[in-house]
């Protein structure tokens, strides 16, 4: 009996069949059946890492939330800049071969130029290309329905300015990239920006999202801001400084308004100024914020600090009287006078009929230690602690190297330069009591801790002066507001050019009101005034005077003056009277 | 034995069953979450839009232009301005309440 397998009995069909062939059958069966064996273990156990990777790449997507810009918004809350979904356009020139037509259908779309689109489409040789960023969404997706093989869009986000002009200088702009350039958008760029989230997800074969498979990473938008900025005061500032400027042809101009009580920065305005929405065309002297970035020389309206020194040294009594006549001071070889002669003059008057005279005499009693240390201490000579790009220190020379002369022409306001915003903060002394407050971009949720430079006396004794500076028989008659009491300084400074004086002026005015508790505190300046008058009383009180009237009866305060009522008064109203 | 069995296959096969139903549940709920997701950053958006929007229409100038054009309105002058404390408008409701 072979060996060989049986499969059948029937006579007819027994064939001697040599016992190998089944064996070799057998072999070959085995041998497949191992091989496949084989490779199950191979792609199930050995090689796993691999294919569950090509699995990965396949099924899913690691997808970037980004995380949207920080708005700002003035005290009240108004937003003055927010950030809004848009796209980017971009072509691959590899696939990208569209027809003429098609050209001239995506060009109107995106409002651009198609002989210029077309020619860009043909020289450009990358594989990623933009064609416009910025987009409006709904413009893209009109864009993506073309179906053009080659042409992809991005998710950015476009910032928008719905004030315009009226408030860029403060506010700045960001550039395509989402990063601030300018203003409060580049100073604070670290809180406003925020950091893009991610999560990695399971696409299903129609692009759907089905599972997430870690724990998503959720983007962190960026700290929205809340300005001191009041936009109503800002926009009654801009009217009336560009007013002044039209009348007065001036070639620039600044004003700050601040909180007296607290330091912050209600209105900031410059002239000429322009609209972050669309900076096609823009110029250095329109991106220039002059209130932080130019300095000048201050004129009078830094007599109020050597005058206030005086007092609080006790040098001087308010009813000292200072002989200014005849009008001419001879310090070594050089001669300061006065515009008008006046005489024998109270420490009061020389103030309110701004004689240099007067001033430079009391500033030469002064130690000149002393008054550098005042300036140093009101904030002259130091960048304001603004966190604003470009905020200038302004320049006070080293009381070592003052000569008699200096220490007399910087009781005045000459050989010394100042920035608009440093002038109104040092003038926060008169408003505060004699502490001088750190000015602020940003709403403050508490009082902020002033430095006492003068005593609350002084303070007191100054402001009475300074009123009667901006009263009839003063320099600034002009800063009168009916129904409030004002106070303030007036300045008229000789440009220098090339280390000469030359006939140009800067006019410029810092006062407050009401005097009797003062709230707002603002300060003018107008650079070149070229239609006729060019003093500070002529030129910058009357912007002062508007803004302040304006302003105070918008914050509702109270009239603090006596003046005659014409408005007839229903008898009822009368009779609770 | 065989009894056992049986249950047991029919309980794998009921458990098989409920997973899949689970997992395609699971799968509808997330879709729809997603899409709400999505309604939330298009409402945002569209608040971020109006905001604007509105800002843009009530700005100051904007308000003076029509203030004065069209509705002929002007700034009272501080003499014409009758300004009442709380202290009087509190005296003259008492008096009307007494008619």
């Amino acid at each position: 009996m072979s060996r060989s397998i049986r499969f059948s009995d029937s006579e007819l069909l027994r064939l001697s069949l040599p016992a190998w062939r089944s064996r070799l059958m057998l072999l070959i069966l085995f041998a497949g059946f191992a091989g496949l064996t084989a490779r199950a273990l191979y792609l199930q156990v050995l090689s796993t890492d691999f294919l569950q990777g090509q699995g990965r790449i396949r099924m899913e997507r690691t997808l970037t939330l980004p995380a949207s810009r920080g708005r700002i918004m003035d005290r009240n809350g108004v937003v003055v800049a927010s950030s809004l979904p848009a796209r980017a356009v971009w072509f691959d020139s590899r696939e990208f071969n569209p027809t003429a037509e098609q050209v001239k259908l995506l060009a109107g779309l995106l409002s651009m130029d198609a002989v210029a689109l077309q020619e860009k489409i043909r020289k450009e040789t990358k594989t990623f290309v933009y064609i416009k960023r910025q987009v409006p969404v709904d413009v893209t997706e009109q864009v993506v329905a073309l179906r053009l093989p080659g042409l992809g869009t991005l998710p950015e986000y476009r910032r928008q300015y719905p004030e315009g002009s009226g408030i860029a200088h403060v506010v700045g702009f960001t550039n395509v990239e989402d990063i601030g350039q300018e203003g409060i958008e580049l100073a604070y760029q670290q809180q406003l920006s925020g950091t893009a989230g991610e999560r990695n997800v399971v696409r299903d074969r129609l692009g759907r999202i089905v599972e997430d498979l870690r724990e998503v990473r959720p983007p962190i938008n960026g700290h929205d801001l809340n300005l001191s900025i009041d936009l109503k005061i800002q926009y009654l500032a801009n009217l009336h400084l560009r007013n002044a400027i039209e009348q007065h042809r001036a070639k620039a101009g600044g004003v700050v308004v601040l909180d007296a009580k607290t330091g912050e920065v209600l209105a900031l305005s410059n002239f000429p100024t322009y609209d972050p929405n669309d900076r096609g065309r823009l110029t250095g002297a329109q991106l220039r914020n002059r209130v932080l970035t130019d300095t000048f020389e201050p004129g009078s309206t830094m007599k109020p600090f050597a005058v206030a020194l005086a007092l609080e040294t006790g040098l001087v009594k308010p009813s000292t009287v200072i002989q200014t006549a005849p009008g001419r001071l001879t310090i070594g070889s050089a001669t300061i006078s006065d515009a008008h002669p006046h005489g024998a003059l109270t420490i009061e008057e020389v103030i309110q009929k701004s004689s240099n005279v007067g001033t430079a005499k009391i500033a030469l009693r002064l130690e000149p230690q002393e008054m550098w240390s005042m300036f140093t201490e009101v904030g002259l000579g130091q960048a304001p602690n603004l966190g604003f790009p470009g905020a200038v220190a302004g320049r006070v020379r080293p009381w070592k190297t003052w000569k008699p002369i200096e220490q007399a022409t910087m009781s005045y306001g000459h050989g010394l330069s100042v920035s608009l915003i440093q002038l109104a903060r040092a003038y926060t002394v008169f408003t505060n009591d004699g502490q001088v407050l750190p000015a602020s971009f940003m709403k403050l949720d508490k009082l902020p801790k002033g430095t006492q430079v003068f005593t609350a006396e002084t303070s007191a004794i100054m402001r009475r002066m300074l009123e009667m500076a901006a009263a009839p028989g003063g320099t600034a008659p002009k800063a009168q507001v009916v129904g409030y009491r004002v106070a303030g300084k007036t300045g008229t400074a000789h440009k220098q050019e090339g280390g000469r004086y030359v006939n140009k002026y800067v006019s410029s005015f810092v006062g407050f009101a009401p005097v009797s508790n003062p709230r707002l505190l603002v300060a003018v300046m107008l650079d070149e005034p070229g239609a006729g008058s060019h003093y500070g009383g002529e030129v910058a009180a009357p912007v002062f005077s508007n803004i302040v009237l304006s302003s105070l009866r918008y914050l509702q305060v109270k009239p603090d003056a006596p003046f005659k009522q014409i408005v007839m008064v229903p008898p009822v109203v009368e009779d609770s009277l | 034995m065989g009894r056992v069995n049986l249950i047991m296959v029919i309980a794998i096969v009921v458990c098989a069953l409920a997973l899949v139903t689970t997992q395609h549940r699971a799968r509808g709920l997330f879709v729809a979450l997603e899409r709400e997701n999505q309604l939330e950053r298009q409402l945002e958006n569209d608040w971020t839009q109006l905001q604007a929007e509105q800002v843009s229409l009530s700005k100051g100038s904007r308000v003076e232009e029509i203030a004065r054009t069209q509705l002929r309105l002007r700034t009272p002058e501080g003499q014409k301005t009758r300004y009442l404390s709380m202290s009087t408008l509190a005296a003259q409701e008492g008096k009307e309440a007494a008619k």
